[in-house]
């Protein structure tokens, strides 16, 4: 038999439970730390640094000590004007400190002295590739590798200006040339492992990335870029011990924390995310990736207080001027509501999740969703219908959107809503068996559409033969069209055990059909005592309810009045059963006016 | 003409100094490169060899005529000794009279001796003319120098390949002693340092963090990070500093550094350190190195990565492994020479 495919409380605690946009997937560990190793891709090209000067007290040291560097510099090529290794080196110092345009005539003037010198070349190719003038830069490497055929940088540096421009294709094939001219380059395997990461050929990236940390053991970089390829591949045991050695090495390498961080907490063990995140963040204050990471970590860990905290911090960092921090503020906001909601706050979480859906309504979905939730667990069905009419009015194919609408309309008592915002569901995700089950369930108990509910429930269970709830349901749809036989064959193919009692319910009503009233009744008091255990009340007074809804009708079948108005009694007697009560007192009404008119006997 | 000028025309107008050096020219136009000194070649009459005077330029501040006088001092103190730069004369002292705006001052021009190099090592990078053995040998004597100063509690301060002198015989020797200080003993000749003592593009970040104002020894670790940048300039030609100390590093440095008090700097630095080495990478030699033996480069990146690592607590320092370190370079390029000779002695039979 089926009560329903979960109830209402159950699902509205499943939107919170994995929260619809945990902590922005873009800034999560393993792909920050996927960006990072293309900047270290870049960083081949980039030993100029350009950063800006903060405006702080000991600018003018820095300043004077750069300027010092650069004048000692400038002082041999005034003694020294011949020398091409001067100028060539005042223009790595120029170039060091963003003077571009000085860099580049101190390189020139090198080459102007001596066309092939190395220095020069190599550092004028840098500077145009650091510059983006990649046409420039391809030209100096060429000529660099013609002067120094078995130079491998020439060639590595080649193959990354390649990949910079996104030909993957040529730069694949640069960076092999390199491998061949120098198979102990470690440089030249993480660069064709990056490549490969790039063009999606995961398993050769490793390959080459376990080469490269062969050949430099003490990169943490390469370590790294082995963990984000063993994240792709979803080896994440693997992607563990790479991450930790890469900060082993490095021991406040940023993307190493972030990864290893979103690692563990996708591995159910946020206590070791916090434990390893929480020093960080101490030392490293302003880094608000791992902030945020550390929120999801306490989130998982049901401390939602201090993942509220962690939120909080990253968003008063936010400029709230700023448009392009938008979608940051409303999926922070979003979050700190949804742990206000877990701490039972949720006139607070609704106040809050109402910030969030004002900073981005048209980007960010979750907002619709959680509000959705926190009024259907106020039973404000009303209110629940509104906001998420408005959701679906700017996602109307939001998959998550339409199955909480289905919860209000099931509020309401609108079961056509339901319906068809649970066909909505499956039509915009095919991928959610819930969304099986519930309709199932929707068809055949409150529609009483029983082919259209086989239909639903057996494409369900083509899909997901495991599923707890599709298989529980086309059981129970077989059986209430009296197809015993084939309710016995999938209820006995599914070996997992009972989750909350609505398994031993349908077995008891299987026996009940091949007409075992005792053992009947005791799967039913089995399946009522799991459902207590679970703490779930209303369930376990629904599975009383129903059982003597099935008696009733047993009897019915059996032309056996007495017992069956007797049962009927017994059913309308139990009260407190929720949203199945209402079903199942209206099937009850409907069976007891067929016995006084005689139509059911 | 330079402000220089007329020092360097009082000096060569001399035919004879203290009765011993004769016929003393600039070494160059500028009378060398030197900010606080002028540099002349003469020639030792007693005993019949040219030599090098080196002219304190008059006016100087007093921290330069000190760091002058403490040059001439450290020279002494290692008279005789190998691979470093032998004092042939003592301070001495000449008064000339300049003439400026029609009126006539008399200066007293500070002087000392030393033999006479063929060039510097700089400029031997410049040339291009060593091959990698010819680097290591140099770099065994660069170190060997240190090791000697170093023995007797003395920091140079100031390396760099432009202080080392190429010989008449092709020897190496330090020189340029000014910044030299005894770290065991005798005081600081400032109270504190607005900027660290030598060339910034060979100092490593803690000297740069000012940490030798309250722990003078620190010096002789910031020596061996300035062996390392030397022995990167000889492999690849290119000036470490640069390359290493990015703008955002020496903002990182500064910002933490700046405001801290004399007496927490150690502590303070030694939190920052960390981070700073993890953050700015050493280059690797094979990046900027074209024409070194592939069959050495790795061991070399490795040495001159030990001596110049940026934090200083884990910085090589132990001699006897840097020497071991070159002899096995040197060992494996001697037999690499050894091997390709008698394949083309085979060859050519």
């Amino acid at each position: 038999m089926n009560l329903a495919p979960t109830a209402p409380e159950k699902n509205l605690q499943g939107l919170f439970t994995e929260p619809p946009v945990r902590l922005d997937p873009p800034r999560s560990g393993y792909l920050v730390a996927a960006q990072s190793v293309s900047v270290t891709m870049r960083g081949a090209d980039s030993k100029f640094d350009v950063s800006a000067f903060p405006s702080n007290e000991n600018m003018g040291s820095t300043i004077s000590i750069l300027g010092d560097m650069v004048s000692r510099s400038q002082d041999e090529t005034k003694r020294f004007p011949h020398s091409a290794r001067a100028h060539a080196n005042l223009g790595l110092t120029l170039a060091s400190q963003g003077k571009f345009p000085e860099a580049t005539a101190s390189f020139q003037k090198a080459l102007e002295l001596d066309p092939k010198h190395y220095l020069a070349l190599l550092g004028l190719a840098r500077l145009h590739a650091f510059q983006q003038k990649y046409k420039e830069a391809e030209e100096l490497y060429v000529v660099l590798g013609k002067l120094y055929p078995k130079d491998v940088s020439a060639v590595i540096s080649l193959g990354n200006i390649y990949f910079q421009q996104s030909n993957l294709a040529k730069a694949e094939e640069f960076l092999r040339k390199a491998i061949q001219l120098d198979r102990g380059s470690a440089a030249a395997h993480y660069h064709l492992a990056i490549t490969l990461l790039r063009e999606k050929k995961t398993h050769d990236a490793i390959s080459y990335l376990k080469v490269a940390a062969r050949l430099e053991e003490k990169s943490p970089a390469i370590h790294q870029a082995l963990g984000v390829a063993y994240v792709v591949t979803g080896n994440l045991h693997r992607a563990e011990r790479a991450f930790r050695t890469a900060l082993t090495l490095s021991p406040r390498m940023p993307e190493a924390v972030h990864a290893l961080g979103d690692i563990l907490i996708r591995t159910q063990r946020p206590q070791d995310a916090i434990e390893i995140l929480v020093p960080y963040v101490d030392r490293k204050g302003n880094d608000f990736i791992a902030r945020e990471i550390l929120a999801h970590a306490y989130y998982c860990a049901k401390k939602y207080r201090h993942s509220r905290d962690e939120m909080a911090f990253v968003f008063s960092s936010l400029n709230p001027t700023d448009t392009s921090t938008a979608l940051a503020r409303s999926r922070l906001l979003n979050n700190i509501g949804v742990c206000l909601a877990f701490e039972n706050q949720p006139l607070e979480s609704e106040k809050i999740l109402l910030e969030s859906l004002a900073a981005s309504p048209r980007v960010n979905k979750s907002p619709y969703i959680n509000l959705g939730v926190n009024y259907l667990r106020r039973q404000d069905f009303a209110r629940a219908h509104k906001i998420l009419t408005e959701g679906l009015s700017i996602f109307p194919k939001d998959a998550t959107i339409h199955s909480t609408m289905a919860l209000a309309f099931r509020g309401m008592g609108n079961y056509e809503g339901a319906i068809r915002e649970l066909e909505a569901t499956i039509e915009c995700d095919g991928t959610r068996a819930m969304a099986y089950g519930d309709l199932g369930w929707a068809l055949t108990e409150a529609a009483k559409d029983y082919d259209k509910a086989l239909a639903v429930l057996k494409e369900g269970y083509h899909r997901f033969p495991t599923n707890y709830l599709v298989v529980n349901n086309l059981a129970y749809t077989h059986l209430m069209r009296g197809d015993v036989r084939e309710a016995r064959e999938i209820l006995e193919s599914f070996k997992s055990p009972d989750e909350n009692g609505l398994l031993s319910a349908t077995w008891g009503l299987l026996h009940l059909w091949e007409g075992r009233v005792d053992s009947a009744k005791d799967y039913y008091t089995q399946a009522a005592s799991l459902a207590r255990s679970r703490g779930n009340r209303l369930l376990a007074q629904a599975v009383k309810q129903k059982m003597h809804l099935e008696l009733a009708r047993f009897f019915i079948r059996q032309q056996n009045k007495e017992s069956a108005q007797h049962e009927i009694s017994q059913a309308l007697a139990i009260k407190d059963t929720g949203e199945y009560g209402r079903l199942y007192t209206r099937d009850l009404l409907a069976l007891q006016q067929d016995l006084s008119t005689g139509k059911g006997l | 003409m330079t402000d220089r000028e007329p020092f360097l025309q009082l000096i060569e107008r001399r035919t004879l100094i203290d009765n011993r050096f004769s016929q003393p020219q600039r070494i160059d136009s500028n009378g060398g490169g030197g900010v606080f000194s002028l540099i002349f070649k003469a020639t030792d009459t007693t005993r019949n060899c040219p030599v090098v005077l080196k002219f304190m330029i008059p006016m100087s501040n007093a921290y330069r005529l000190a760091c002058f006088e403490r040059e001439s001092q450290v020279l002494s103190q290692f008279a005789g000794q190998r691979d470093i730069i032998e004092l042939v004369a003592p301070q001495g002292e000449i008064v000339e009279e300049l003439t400026a705006s029609g009126i006539k001052i008399p200066i007293s021009l500070k002087y000392y001796a030393v033999e006479l190099a063929a060039c510097d090592v700089r400029k031997k990078i410049d040339s291009n003319t060593w091959n990698t053995q010819n680097k290591l040998l140099c770099f065994r004597a660069m170190c060997r120098a240190v090791q000697r100063l170093h023995t007797n509690g003395i920091a140079h301060r100031d390396l760099k390949p432009g202080n080392f002198l190429v010989m008449l015989d092709g020897s190496v020797k330090m020189s340029d002693l000014g910044t030299a200080r005894d770290v065991a003993g005798a005081p600081s000749l400032l109270p504190s340092y607005a900027s660290p003592p030598g060339d910034i593009r060979y100092t490593p970040p803690e000297m740069i963090a000012l940490l030798h104002d309250e722990m003078p020894e620190i010096a002789l670790r910031a020596d061996f990070f300035s062996l390392g940048a030397i022995l990167f300039e000889l492999i690849t030609g290119a000036v470490l500093g640069p390359i290493v100390f990015s703008r955002q590093y020496l903002n990182d440095l500064l910002t933490h550094m700046g405001a801290v008090p004399t007496g927490r700097r150690k502590h303070t630095f030694d939190q920052l350190v960390p981070s700073i080495a993890n953050t700015n990478k050493l280059p690797h030699l094979r990046n900027y190195g074209s024409n070194t033996e592939a069959s050495v480069l790795e061991q070399l990146d490795e040495l001159y990565r030990s001596l110049s690592m940026l934090d200083y607590r884990s910085r090589l320092r132990d001699f006897n492994r840097i020497f071991w370190k070159i002899e096995s370079c040197l060992l494996v390029l001697r037999n690499e020479e050894k091997y390709n000779r008698s394949r083309l002695a085979k060859g050519t039979k």
